[in-house]
């Protein structure tokens, strides 16, 4: 019973963790988009119940409403965006940022930016900071 | 083969289900990049040729009655693929805020490094509720829509994704024409890119 308690305590705890944890991590879209789904859902499908999730449609729809959202998910959507914003540019700039690495590891591998990667992925343990970083940004690690 | 081209129509099934069942039948990036994975260069399927074939199906109005309709497209079946299920405002393309999920786990997969090196087909289906015509009109404004999100809100190469709406004309669940079953999206493996 006491175990109990305690159990349900701790998972009162996890939500708030989660943040902290998503600085360092980015988000993946699943993840974002789930938690959009759950903090904005009803905004949305009052809101925005006519817009497209294609061309960032929803997004710009919960910008515009803004004054009208629930505080969940004005706070919500803000770092969810922010996440996502880190990791698209991260998985964008990947082949760049470890151009080096690619060079010096992966010398041998077709000249596709899947197999580069797939490749700076088996690498990881002795690529560089820079590199080693832009993958746990992209979400790849 | 077989065993690859797996269909996760339980997940699909337990939508309504209690949070904790579907917890458990939670689809992950995972899985859909281990089942698409897998590319049988032997098996190809000409997109063009199957939109028309829809088109055809519908205008012939081949096999009227959908519990004996036969698939379209057997080829289609064969390759590597995963279904799941996707929700769409009633009569619209719009995807609700339920499926935002599903499409950012096709998303995550999609941009992983191991599946960069494949091109992928959506497939949109609808039951055999409502107006022929009209289903084969609304799957190809939803596949579009899933295509739609994925290359502008998800970022993914618009060359490496093509959409095409069946309707009714491939049912998934031929006996029940109606079930829910039948209303779902496929992802395929197509072939390489690039």
């Amino acid at each position: 019973m006491r175990l109990r308690k305690i159990l349900a305590a701790a998972s009162l705890l996890v939500p708030m963790a989660i943040p902290l944890a998503a600085s360092a991590q980015t988000l993946t879209f699943a993840e974002a988009y789930d938690r959009l789904a759950k903090s904005c859902g009803p905004d949305i499908e009052k809101l925005c119940s006519k817009v497209s999730l294609g061309g960032g449609a929803v997004k710009a729809c919960l910008d515009r409403n803004q004054a009208r959202l629930s505080a969940t998910c004005k706070s919500t959507s803000a770092e969810v965006f922010q996440s996502l914003a880190k990791r698209a540019s991260a998985q964008a700039t990947a082949v760049k940022v470890c151009e080096r690495d690619i060079g010096q590891y992966c010398n041998g591998v077709q000249p596709h930016d899947g197999y580069r990667l797939q490749c700076l992925l088996t690498a990881t343990k002795v690529v560089s900071s820079g590199c080693k970083q832009v993958i746990v940004d992209a979400g790849w690690n | 083969m077989k065993a690859i081209a797996l269909v996760f129509s339980a997940a699909i099934a337990l939508i309504p289900a209690t949070a904790a069942v579907q917890a458990q039948e939670r689809l992950s990036d995972t899985q859909l990049i281990e089942t698409l994975n897998v590319l049988d260069q032997s098996k190809t399927i000409d997109i063009v040729a199957l939109r028309r074939q829809a088109v055809d199906s519908v205008a012939a109005n081949r096999g009227p009655d959908a519990s004996l309709r036969e698939p379209l497209s057997q080829e289609l079946d064969n390759l590597s693929q995963f279904t799941v299920e996707i929700q769409f405002r009633t009569g619209s393309a719009v995807i609700r805020p339920a499926s935002f999920r599903t499409i950012g786990v096709i998303a995550d997969s999609l941009l992983h490094p191991t599946l960069l090196e494949y091109k992928f087909l959506i497939v949109g289906h609808t039951d055999a509720v409502g107006d022929r015509k009209s289903n084969l009109t609304l799957s190809q404004k939803r596949a579009d829509a899933v295509r739609d999100a994925l290359v502008t809100t998800f970022g993914i190469v618009p060359s490496r994704i093509v959409a095409v709406g069946l309707g009714e004309e491939q049912l998934q669940n031929r006996k029940n024409p109606d079930a829910a079953a039948n209303r779902r999206v496929q992802i395929v493996n197509v072939g390489r890119f690039r």
